[in-house]
């Protein structure tokens, strides 16, 4: 069974790097709005780039694709990307938080600080995807979901 | 609750029984981090051994609440704000004969010299007071002294002139080896003090609060207490400046204050 469509989920969280746009894009035009997962992603980007990825990804897909708010409460068949220049954290209950902590391996966002805290929140039933990158952000916390007892996916 | 959420929800309440410091109302997931963090460091491997520690170690509990509560900033952080301030602000303050600020979780100071330089460039600061206050100890003390990173000010440079800054930035400061210490003239002003918001309760009245980037580690409840707090610390038609991302979307008092720049999170007390 194809581990995207498998029901035992709760949610795919993805880290890409500045580079990872249309690795993105090719994986999210393919959703349909009525996805049962919500995703969320972390893209680096340079802190003071105003394009959106949001705003960049949304023309060319079906899915609702969305900035992460504070506080939000987490919806399936929604993508959420982390605004710039903040960390973003699931909480237990299932909503988002923001930080403004130290960088994470020279990134804010960052892709660990993402995939700690939903491994946390979702356990066993998140997916953590890992689409392209030359840092290590993202390498420590994989490895969290792993161990988990699922099968992380890198594309 | 599982055993871990349950483990650490304990260590949350000892410290505030023990110690008085309140962070069960903070955000999860962040103070969770942090205290990971803190853990890992130090190599305590279960969050009952580390509450254990600091509940017989009265020195380390110091250690910890420095390193928990700490917060990183810059100067004239999203440079629009402090446009928007410089437009939209500062001629209605001009107006009082005396003006009172407050910068609530000031952190390192990075924000309360910017305020302090907007202030002066607009022929403000004279008449004056900044009250700069945050829970960390240790962070008030570097904000007193005013020395920061001579490698972070290229980004402040760049930061001062986006925001409108009418100097070359650094008539502001000395360089010495690795570090810039900012000019004395620009302090003279301002009260550095401890105070903290989940627990400490109003004590003056200003005409305009900024709280940047602070609510956002605080769950709804906290929020809301805060604003409440804000509320009463403003004089009627005083201002209050937010972070980015922050909002008054789940404050009781939501009504009870107007947009004065909705993008730059700048609001207005109004009855």
């Amino acid at each position: 069974m194809n581990i995207l469509s498998d029901k035992a989920f709760k949610a795919i969280v993805i880290g890409t790097s500045a580079g990872g746009l249309s690795a993105l894009s090719t994986l999210l035009e393919k959703l349909p709005p009525s996805y049962h997962l919500p995703i969320i992603i972390v893209q680096h980007r340079a802190k003071d780039q105003k394009s959106l990825l949001e705003e960049v990804l949304q023309p060319k897909c079906k899915i609702k694709i969305k900035q992460a708010d504070e506080k939000e409460k987490i919806e399936k068949g929604v993508v959420y990307i982390a605004p710039p220049d903040y960390h973003l954290l699931i909480e237990n209950d299932l909503t988002f938080s923001l930080s403004c902590d130290e960088l994470v391996s020279y990134s804010r966002p960052s892709i660990d600080v993402l995939f700690e805290s939903a491994a946390l929140a979702y356990r066993e039933t998140l997916i953590g995807i890992i689409l392209t990158g030359a840092s290590n952000d993202g390498f420590t916390n994989h490895k969290k979901i792993r161990r988990t007892d699922h099968s992380p996916v890198t594309c | 609750m599982d055993s871990e959420n349950k483990e650490f929800t304990d260590l949350l309440e000892a410290i505030r029984f023990v110690y008085g410091y309140d962070f069960t109302d903070y955000s999860e997931a962040s103070v969770k981090r942090r205290i990971n963090s803190f853990m890992a460091n130090r190599k305590i491997t279960t969050v009952e051994m580390l509450r254990d520690m600091i509940l017989k170690d009265e020195k380390l509990f110091e250690v910890f609440i420095q390193e928990i509560s700490v917060t990183v900033t810059e100067m004239f952080r999203d440079p629009t704000f402090y446009k928007s301030l410089q437009n939209q602000v500062l001629k209605r303050l001009a107006t009082y004969p005396f003006i009172k600020i407050w910068i609530a979780g000031c952190a390192t100071g990075e924000e309360v010299y910017s305020i302090a330089i907007l202030l002066e460039e607009a022929g403000l600061l004279d008449r004056s007071i900044i009250y700069a206050t945050d829970i960390n100890q240790k962070s008030l003390q570097v904000a007193k002294e005013g020395m920061y990173p001579l490698a972070n000010m290229k980004q402040y440079t760049t930061n001062y002139q986006k925001a409108g800054g009418k100097k070359s930035f650094s008539e502001y400061y000395i360089a010495k080896y690795d570090s810039v210490l900012f000019d004395k003239s620009l302090k003279k002003n301002i009260v550095f003090a401890a105070h903290n918001l989940a627990i400490d309760k109003s004590f003056n009245e200003f005409q305009l609060i900024l709280c940047r980037n602070v609510l956002i580690y605080f769950n709804q409840k906290l929020q809301n207490n805060v604003i409440n707090l804000f509320y009463e610390s403003l004089c009627p038609f005083g201002f209050l400046g937010l972070g980015n991302k922050e909002s008054l979307l789940y404050a009781e008092k939501k009504k009870n204050f107007e947009d004065v720049d909705r993008n730059e999170k700048i609001f207005m007390k109004t009855e």
